[in-house]
C-alpha cells in the first residue's frame, strides 16, 4: 500500500494506493479524515492531469448556478470530484456527493497546478516503472 | 760437439768450444764438465758423464712429452667429461623442462578440470534458474488460465458492466472481459442529472441496449441480494442496489439484453432462484 499526497492551504487530497489497480480518495482536512470515494488509480492520476493541463479539453457544465468541470468520478459513493475556475487565480476542487452535497476541496493557485502536476507526473512514472 | 771431445788430443778442443758455448747458453754445469773434459782420461769420464747428462735430458723430453701426453689425455678426458656433464646437463635440463611441462600439464588439467566443473556449475545454476523462470511462467499461465477460465466471457467494447466496486474486483473483470464501466460514460452532473446517479445509470443501460449493446451485471460481491430484492436491505439506498431492482422490473424488456454473473460464471436473475 502506498499513499501519495496533494497539499494546498493547509488541505490534503490523499490518494491510497490499495494495489495496481485501485485506490481510495480521501479529504484531510481539520484533523479529519474524510473518504471521497475509490476508482481506479490510472483514471484517477491521468484525469487529475488532463483536466490540469488541457484546458481545451475541459467537459464544463452547470450545477447549482455554478460553472464547473468534471475532474474525475469516484466509485463506491458515487461521486465527482469536479473543478470550478477562479478568475486570476486557479481552480477549486469541489466534491459532489450522490446525496447533492456540495463540498469545498481544495483551492489550487497557479503554482500549486504546477506542483501537483510536477508530484503527480512523477509518481506516476516512478509507480509505473516498479509496477 | 760433446762426441768429439771422446777423441784423444783434438777432444780436448772439442771440449773446451763446447763448454763456452754452454756458457754462453747459462748452462754453467755442463760449462764446467767440459772444461773438466779437457783433462785427459778425467775428461773421458766427464765426457762418459755427459753423455748421460744428455740421455737425462733426453728422457726428460720423453717424461714432458709423456706428460704433456698425459694432459692432453687429460683435456680429452676433461672434454670427454665435459661432454659428458654437457649430455647430463642436457639430459637433466630435458628432464627439467619436461617435469616443468608435465607440472605446467597438471596445472592446466586442474585448471582444465576447475574451468569443467565451473561449466558445469554454471550449466547447473542456469537450468536451476531456467526451472524456476519455467515454474513461475507455468504458474502465471496457469493463473492467466484460470482468470481467463473464469471470465472466458468476452463482452463488448460498448458492451456495461455493472456491480459493486469491490476495491477494484469489478474493474478486474471489465478489464480481463472487455466493456465500460459506469464512470467510463460520464458523470450525472455534466449530463444534466445532477446528483441523480441512478436516473443517470438507468438511462445509461437504456441507451446501450438500445444501440444493441449488452449489459453484464456482476454479483459476485453484491451483499444481501435477498434483502434488496424484498426492499429490507440496509443497502437499499446504494445505487448498484437501484439498478437491480430496475433491471428486475423490466425484465421483460431487458431480459434478452441483460446478463448476470457470478465468480465468472453466467447465472441465472437472482429473483429466479
Amino acid at each position: 500500500m502506498e499513499e501519495l499526497e496533494l497539499e494546498s492551504y493547509g488541505r490534503i487530497i490523499k490518494i491510497i494506493i490499495h494495489d495496481a489497480t485501485w485506490c481510495e480518495v480521501h479529504l484531510l482536512v481539520n484533523g479529519k479524515d474524510i473518504t471521497l470515494g475509490e476508482n481506479c488509480l490510472d483514471k484517477i492520476i491521468s484525469k487529475l492531469l488532463i483536466s490540469f493541463i488541457h484546458e481545451r479539453d475541459r467537459s464544463y457544465f452547470t450545477y447549482q448556478d455554478m460553472e464547473l468541470f468534471s475532474v474525475f468520478n469516484l466509485m463506491g459513493p458515487h461521486a465527482v470530484v469536479a473543478g470550478k475556475e477562479i478568475d486570476d487565480y486557479g481552480i477549486e476542487l469541489i466534491f459532489l456527493s450522490n446525496e447533492g452535497k456540495v463540498i469545498p476541496l481544495v483551492y489550487l493557485s497557479k503554482e500549486d497546478m504546477k506542483k501537483w502536476i510536477t508530484k503527480l507526473i512523477k509518481f506516476f512514472t516512478s509507480y509505473m516503472h516498479h509496477n | 760437439m760433446g762426441l768429439g771431445g771422446l777423441f784423444e788430443g783434438v777432444g780436448s778442443l772439442f771440449d773446451l768450444a763446447d763448454s763456452a758455448l754452454y756458457f754462453y747458453e747459462g748452462d754453467p754445469l755442463s760449462g764446467t764438465l767440459s772444461v773438466i773434459s779437457a783433462i785427459p782420461v778425467v775428461g773421458l769420464f766427464v765426457g762418459v758423464g755427459k753423455i748421460g747428462a744428455k740421455t737425462i735430458k733426453i728422457g726428460g723430453y720423453i717424461a714432458d712429452v709423456i706428460r704433456t701426453s698425459n694432459k692432453f689425455r687429460h683435456t680429452v678426458d676433461a672434454i670427454v667429461t665435459a661432454t659428458s656433464n654437457f649430455r647430463k646437463i642436457l639430459h637433466s635440463g630435458a628432464t627439467d623442462v619436461m617435469s616443468a611441462l608435465i607440472a605446467k600439464g597438471r596445472d592446466a588439467a586442474k585448471i582444465i578440470q576447475k574451468g569443467s566443473e565451473g561449466f558445469t556449475e554454471l550449466t547447473g545454476m542456469i537450468k536451476r534458474q531456467g526451472e524456476k523462470i519455467y515454474t513461475s511462467v507455468k504458474q502465471s499461465v496457469q493463473r492467466l488460465k484460470t482468470s481467463y477460465g473464469k471470465s472466458s466471457l468476452k463482452f463488448g467494447d460498448n458492451d456495461l458492466v455493472y456491480g459493486p466496486s469491490a476495491n477494484g474486483k469489478l474493474v478486474e473483470l471489465q478489464k480481463s472481459a472487455g466493456g465500460k464501466l459506469l464512470s467510463d460514460v460520464g458523470n450525472p452532473y455534466d449530463m444534466g442529472y445532477g446528483s441523480d446517479w441512478l436516473k443517470f445509470s438507468v438511462d445509461t443501460i437504456e441507451n446501450t441496449v438500445k444501440q444493441g449493446n449488452y449489459f453484464h451485471f456482476d454479483l459476485t460481491n453484491m451483499q444481501d441480494i435477498d434483502g434488496i430484492l424484498n426492499g429490507t436491505s440496509q443497502y437499499m439506498n446504494r445505487t448498484t442496489s437501484g439498478e437491480l431492482l430496475y433491471i428486475r422490473d423490466n425484465w421483460d424488456r431487458l431480459s434478452g439484453k441483460v446478463k448476470f454473473f457470478n465468480n465468472g460464471e453466467e447465472v441465472s436473475p437472482p429473483w429466479k432462484n
